[in-house]
């Protein structure tokens, strides 16, 4: 019986269209910089709420997780319940309730978000809606100056793999699946509503504090109140700001300890490939007997791909060195990033400082 | 002949509010969501915190239903407490005020009766604010982006949008005789990641097309137009001191003091030294760069050739 429903249930979630858009609207993403700025460096979770529009994603609300540090049975029973008053409390105000995903803060400062416990997680809700999504928000690269915002989810392949529970490297390689094409990147767009805008408008012509930056509003009678309706915005300063060899530091001990765990799940595997071939060729002795068996009773022929999947049903997990792959392109890429950005700054600075400071006083 | 009794308000220092860009939004997002018996005002609670100087900083917003008539408002209490409870879960901000949606005038007398259902909410020593966000049609011309004004109706016009009053008894003696909102000055805060999600909004919502979020999150593009804005900001800063070289223009004293702060920060180096500092950091970082290829190159083979050694046989 159960089956049956589950069946229907997934029938009918096939027939929904899939979203390929994200659309995100401007509250959202203040809401969710605002908590996870307060609990940084702590990584947070929460929930998004919204509606799927045909192949849109619409994100129009959401709400933050408590971080509790209860025990575990306390803490899942007090979150559902936190979540049932919120969404209660939602509806109420006539804000969309309908979960469309989740989103969480990336822990370290390199951005890597691809764990096991966040395939879990994002499977759970996948399994139960399929248009999903998680929305990653990575702080470093905002203090950096540049929004970190991006959209995933599970590729549907994947998904289908990954609710069997089959990932041997068998069927991860009938399926084409690497450790790039695990999970998809949605591209989001930003939706503000008219009234939203007008709000945006009217800040940038107010005097706006950001401690840490520069003020951005001499007194009134100076230059740069009377040239202009707006004020500038300041933020841009911490993007010029050079890099300090610390983060590259803590980039590579990050990337060394990564190749480290790749090289001992490695090891590893190698021992079971020298096992498997030895296996193999015992296995292939038996398989010859058993078709010459068959043959004599007229029966079809084993197919080899089950065997196969016999051998190397005691294979280690493959997922975790996905994961580990997955994690050191990410490094890689994001440091990448990092120094490219780095090298236009020094090179920027350099063109100021082999002046000498005379010449930039010295009036012509 | 007619005399007038001056009073004091109790609260006469000066109080400043600082309210954070989400806060704001989240009061037009619940405007938008107003049914049909809010024709103007909905209401809700700010959170957030005193701050040591004084300043009050608000952080967090949520929205209660209410209803009203002429002579009565129902503020939904059990709703308050609830998302009161719900939101000390996940941050320690404390019920600070309340915020209204208005059609432009001034608080009126059931603001009177709201304002003192959050004088007995607040936590004792704070003094509740009232921030209201004027919806009024005569203001719309401040929504329009596009449409060319004069500063001196901008400034009107803005400091119309959203106003913050704390209330005080007018008192003679122990004796209560009238409340008053008093206005005081509202100010937007923000901290940095905050600040870079708001120029990345207002970014997007002034260029259509930059409403893809990958447009404002490039690194190399923002770096680029920062080093323009960098650019453009030295040269006004140029013209300035031209223009007050030449006498067609008053220097400001203060204006002078950062230009001078701001170059006696350059270190005094000599070349030789500076270029071998330049060179070393470049080669550091090309030297990273070269072990990180490296890296995502043997990472990329050790995923191939596992995949080959169980393919194959």
């Amino acid at each position: 019986m159960n089956s049956i429903l589950a069946k229907a249930r997934r029938a009918a979630l096939s027939q929904t269209p899939r979203i390929c858009r994200v659309q995100l609207e401007g509250l959202v993403v203040l809401k969710i910089i605002r908590h996870c700025t307060e609990n940084y460096p702590t990584p947070v979770t929460g929930q998004l709420l919204g509606m799927d529009n045909d192949q849109v994603l619409e994100i129009t609300s959401c709400y933050a997780f408590p971080q509790d540090d209860d025990d575990n049975s306390e803490r899942e029973s007090s979150q559902s319940k936190y979540q049932m008053d919120m969404m209660r409390c939602v509806r109420e105000v006539n804000i969309d309730h309908q979960v469309v995903g989740w989103y969480q803060s990336t822990a370290n400062q390199l951005g890597s978000f691809l764990t096991g416990p966040w395939l879990e997680t994002q499977f759970a809700y996948q399994d139960n809606l399929i248009n999903a999504v998680c929305l990653v928000y990575d702080p470093q690269k905002t203090s950096d100056c540049t929004l970190g915002i991006r959209a995933y989810r599970l590729r549907e392949s994947f998904l289908e793999l990954f609710g069997k529970g089959d990932l041997s490297s068998l069927s991860l390689q009938r399926h084409e699946i690497d450790s790039r094409s695990m999970i998809e990147e949605l591209p989001v767009t930003i939706h503000n509503s008219s009234l939203a805008k007008v709000l945006l408008e009217y800040l940038a012509r107010q005097p706006y504090r950001t401690p840490g930056l520069p003020t951005n509003f001499l007194k009134e009678d100076s230059f740069m109140v009377e040239e202009q309706e707006e004020y500038e915005t300041m933020a841009f300063v911490n993007r010029l700001r050079i890099t300090d060899s610390s983060n590259y530091e803590s980039a590579l001990q990050y990337l060394s300890y990564d190749l480290d765990e790749l090289a001992k799940d490695q090891n590893k595997y190698t021992l079971f490939l020298r096992n498997f071939s030895r296996a193999k060729a015992l296995q292939a002795d038996a398989l010859r007997r058993k078709r010459l068996e068959n043959l004599a009773k007229g029966e079809e022929k084993v197919p080899e791909q089950e065997i196969l999947a016999q051998l190397l049903s005691n294979e280690p997990p493959r997922l975790e060195s996905k994961l580990l792959i997955h994690e050191i392109e990410e490094y890689s890429k994001t440091l990448e990033q990092i120094i490219a950005g780095n090298i236009i700054k020094q090179f920027a600075n350099g063109s100021v400082e082999v002046q000498s400071p005379r010449i930039l006083f010295d009036n012509p | 002949m007619s005399s007038y009794l001056y009073l004091r308000g109790e609260k006469t220092r000066s109080f400043a509010v600082d309210v954070h860009p989400v806060v704001l939004l989240n009061m037009a997002d619940h405007y938008m969501r107003r049914t049909e018996h809010q024709p103007h005002r909905v209401i809700g609670t700010l959170l957030g915190r005193v701050n040591v100087d004084g300043t009050v900083e608000i952080t967090e917003s949520f929205p209660v239903p209410h209803s009203e008539t002429m002579d009565e408002v129902a503020v939904d209490i059990e709703y308050h407490k609830t998302m009161y409870e719900l939101s000390r879960r996940v941050s320690t901000d404390e019920v600070i005020g309340w915020y209204a949606t208005g059609d432009g005038g001034e608080p009126d007398e059931n603001s009177v009766l709201i304002h003192e259902f959050y004088c007995r909410e607040v936590a004792s020593g704070i003094v509740p604010v009232h921030l209201l966000l004027s919806m009024a049609p005569n203001n719309s011309g401040n929504g329009d982006p596009s449409a060319k004004k004069t500063t001196s109706v901008y400034r009107k016009s803005s400091t119309d949008f959203v106003r913050a009053y704390i209330s005080c008894g007018l008192r003679i003696g122990d004796q209560v005789l009238n409340t008053e909102f008093q206005p005081v000055q509202v100010g937007v805060i923000s901290g940095i990641p905050e600040a870079v999600g708001y120029e990345a909004l207002l970014d997007t919502c002034r260029h259509v097309e930059r409403s893809d979020l990958r447009c404002v999150s490039s690194e190399l593009d923002n770096l680029k137009s920062s080093l323009e804005q960098l650019l453009r900001l030295l040269e006004k800063v140029e013209s300035y001191t031209q223009q007050v070289l030449q006498g067609t223009r008053k220097g400001d004293i203060s204006v002078g003091r950062y230009i001078s702060d701001t170059l006696s920060m350059i270190p005094q180096l000599d070349s030789t030294s500076i270029e071998k500092l330049f060179g070393d950091q470049l080669r550091d970082v090309l030297m990273i760069l070269y072990l990180d290829k490296l890296i995502w190159a043997n990472a990329k083979l050790a995923e191939k050739f596992l995949m080959v050694a169980a393919g194959e046989s």
